[in-house]
């Protein structure tokens, strides 16, 4: 009987004609199902170092006003078994720049994150299902989380 | 005239911001009203105008909002709509992904300031998703079924009725608590519904709305995960078994520390076991039959009539009543078999055999999955055997009531009370009063047990001395 987390491993990252494709493998050797955050939450990405991480977690999320709290999207891989997660993400992201001096208009600053050479990726998992937590003293959906699943991959240039 | 679209971003080029897509909008928050109009401010933000010609309040929100100068900054640049597409982030690497945000001024401490670089308030949505079919808010009226979509249009009415309240200081509060939604995100929502309402009567259609009090949403309009046995043994999500045990968890249980933490063992042995189990019916097609009106359905027709009890106040005869309308087609074998009793196994198919190990194995031997999912079982059996004594109904209903009683104060007793303060305590013994320990034989049995597992949490004994029933004297 084990009881091991969730295994990450990072197998591919290549660029198609309209997305960036990252596909990771994920393992679970315990006697349990196990489940994931299954969508990428959040793009961190440095263009000085090229150095982008994935985030499948809403961990480091900060609290804003918001039409709708939606949830993540979640899977389940059995015991002793794998699966393989393929994620679909924009070849550029866009964000707003920091400004020296403040002024009311927005800059906007655009990275090529298909350009990165070196990608992490980071997955909350549970050994339970999500569910929305209904207390009236609610913690976010990310005390859910037992554990993250951490890979990496050193993409070489083409 | 304080309202503003981007509909350039200086340094990114053009093509990352789909202005006409927020004006499209805007248009129709003004309900078509021919007043609306804008110029370009700069090559990078248009100024909207209006002089309003309609009533109704998404129109005078408008109105106020494009004719008033609230000051924000010295250049009057107060609100400016962002209308991003999908690949935009925020400084904390939060996609957009169909979101809809406000982000207060930077500096000015509201929610969202460090991650805005302006002085201007943002109202920042992702207009790529169009209709947002794939989001999924709770439909006001249904208990907080997740099937109601949101379209660009209210998104953005949305935010600028948090805009609104941002630029005047009269911010309510903000956290990240789902259900109940804080204070400011059913005002929001509240609001939401106006916009709703104006597009349905354009539309000659009955308005579908938004539950104020729920703030999270879910991708795919499918409904809350819940109970795989029953979801697989009954064949869909949505069945009547399915959303009878979902009622139950989430419309009360979940929402008290105890019923929360109760659910959290519970979740972890069940999930532990019920994959086998899902395993086995998907590999022996006829226990899914099986599973379900031997253990699902008689589980439900237990767990309702608990309900009744407890929180419908049911009593005697009309009780005994409940539970036949409910349904029992529990049998004598399979209650044999979950009490352990090996010979019960000789008639049972392989199949059965083995569900039946995995039941026992797992369910026998964790205390909340007994006391929850097994124990309620015998429910059946108590009414079978006083109908078998020739009880009238009358007799029957004391005699399931007096097990109930017996069943509630068995609940497992949780490692988080003695984090409690003395009043959180005493609320949280209210609640099991009002929901599950509703007589004051059940509350005393259930007192005792709480202070002798935690003989030297004084807070807990004052909240048991505070407490009616609980079997504490005052300090």
């Amino acid at each position: 009987m084990t009881d091991a987390g969730l295994v990450a491993h990072l197998r591919s990252v290549r660029e198609l004609d309209d997305a960036l494709e990252v596909v990771v493998d994920v393992g679970n050797d315990s006697d349990r199902t196990l489940h994931y955050v299954a969508e990428v939450r959040a793009i961190d990405y440095d263009p000085a170092t090229r150095r982008l991480r994935l985030r499948l977690s809403d961990r480091g999320r900060q609290l804003v006003i918001e039409a709708a709290m939606v949830e993540p999207t979640f899977r389940t891989v059995e015991p002793h078994s794998e699966a393989s997660l393929v994620l679909s993400l924009p070849r550029t992201i866009v964000r707003l720049a920091p400004q020296a001096e403040r002024s009311p208009e927005p800059r906007f600053e655009e990275h090529r994150i298909a350009d990165a050479t070196e990608v992490e990726v980071e997955i909350g998992w549970s050994r339970t299902p999500y569910y929305a937590d209904v207390r009236a003293r609610a913690e976010p959906p990310e005390a859910w989380e037992d554990g993250t699943a951490h890979a990496s991959l050193t993409v070489r240039p083409e | 005239m304080t309202l503003f679209i981007q509909s350039d971003a200086t340094g990114a080029g053009s093509g990352n911001v789909d202005a006409p897509e927020a004006f499209v909008n805007l248009v129709v928050i003004a309900n078509g009203d021919t007043g609306l109009g804008f110029t370009d401010l700069s090559p990078r933000i248009q100024q909207i105008t209006y002089a309003r010609t309609l009533g109704g309040a998404p129109p005078v929100r408008l109105d106020t909002l494009v004719n008033t100068f609230f000051g924000v900054n010295p250049q009057n640049i107060d609100i400016i709509i962002v209308p991003v597409l999908e690949n935009f982030v925020l400084a904390d690497g939060s996609r957009m992904n169909r979101r809809g945000i406000t982000l207060s001024p930077a500096g000015s401490g509201l929610p969202g300031a460090s991650l805005n670089s302006t002085t201007s308030c943002l109202v920042v949505y992702d207009t790529t998703d169009r209709n947002r079919l794939g989001q999924c808010l709770a439909r006001a009226g249904t208990g907080g079924t997740r099937d109601l979509p949101i379209s660009n249009p209210v998104t953005l009415y949305h935010e600028l009725s948090h805009a609104s309240r941002v630029v005047t200081n009269a911010l309510l509060q903000v956290t990240r608590e789902c259900d109940p939604a804080s204070p400011e995100e059913n005002a929001a929502i509240t609001e939401e519904n106006d916009m709703r309402t104006q597009i349905a009567t354009a539309l000659g259609v009955a308005p579908e709305l938004r539950d104020p009090n729920i703030h999270c949403a879910r991708k795919g309009c499918r409904g809350d995960g819940c109970c795989i046995v029953a979801t697989v043994a009954s064949g869909s999500h949505l069945s009547a078994e399915v959303d009878a045990l979902r009622s139950l968890r989430d419309g009360y249980l979940r929402r008290s520390e105890a019923g929360f933490a109760f659910f959290g063992r519970l979740h972890e042995a069940y999930y532990g076991f019920s994959p086998e189990v899902v395993r086995l019916m998907a590999a022996h097609a006829g226990l899914r039959d099986v599973v379900l009106r031997r253990y699902v359905r008689p589980l439900v027709s237990a767990l309702q009539t608990i309900e009744d009890y407890t929180l419908g106040g049911m009593r005697g005869a009309e009780l005994t009543r409940q539970l036949r309308e409910h349904g029992d087609d529990s049998t004598e074998a399979e209650l044999a078999l979950l009490d352990g009793d090996a010979a019960a196994t000789a008639d049972l198919s392989g199949p059965e055999r083995e569900l039946s190990a995995t039941l026992i194995a797992h369910a026998g031997r964790d205390p909340y999955v007994r006391w929850a999912l097994i124990d309620p079982l015998f429910l059946h059996r108590t009414a079978r055997r006083a109908a078998a004594a020739r009880l009238t109904n009358e007799e029957i209903g004391r005699t399931l009531a007096a097990a109930i009683d017996g069943w509630a104060a068995q609940l497992p007793i949780e490692d988080f009370w003695p984090s409690l303060t003395r009043s959180e305590a005493r609320g949280e013994l209210r609640f099991l009063a009002d929901c599950l320990l509703v007589t004051a034989d059940a509350r005393r049995r259930f007192g005792m047990r709480l202070a002798a597992a935690f003989p030297d949490t004084r807070a807990i004994h004052a909240a048991l001395a505070d407490e009616p029933d609980f079997g504490e004297e005052d300090e």
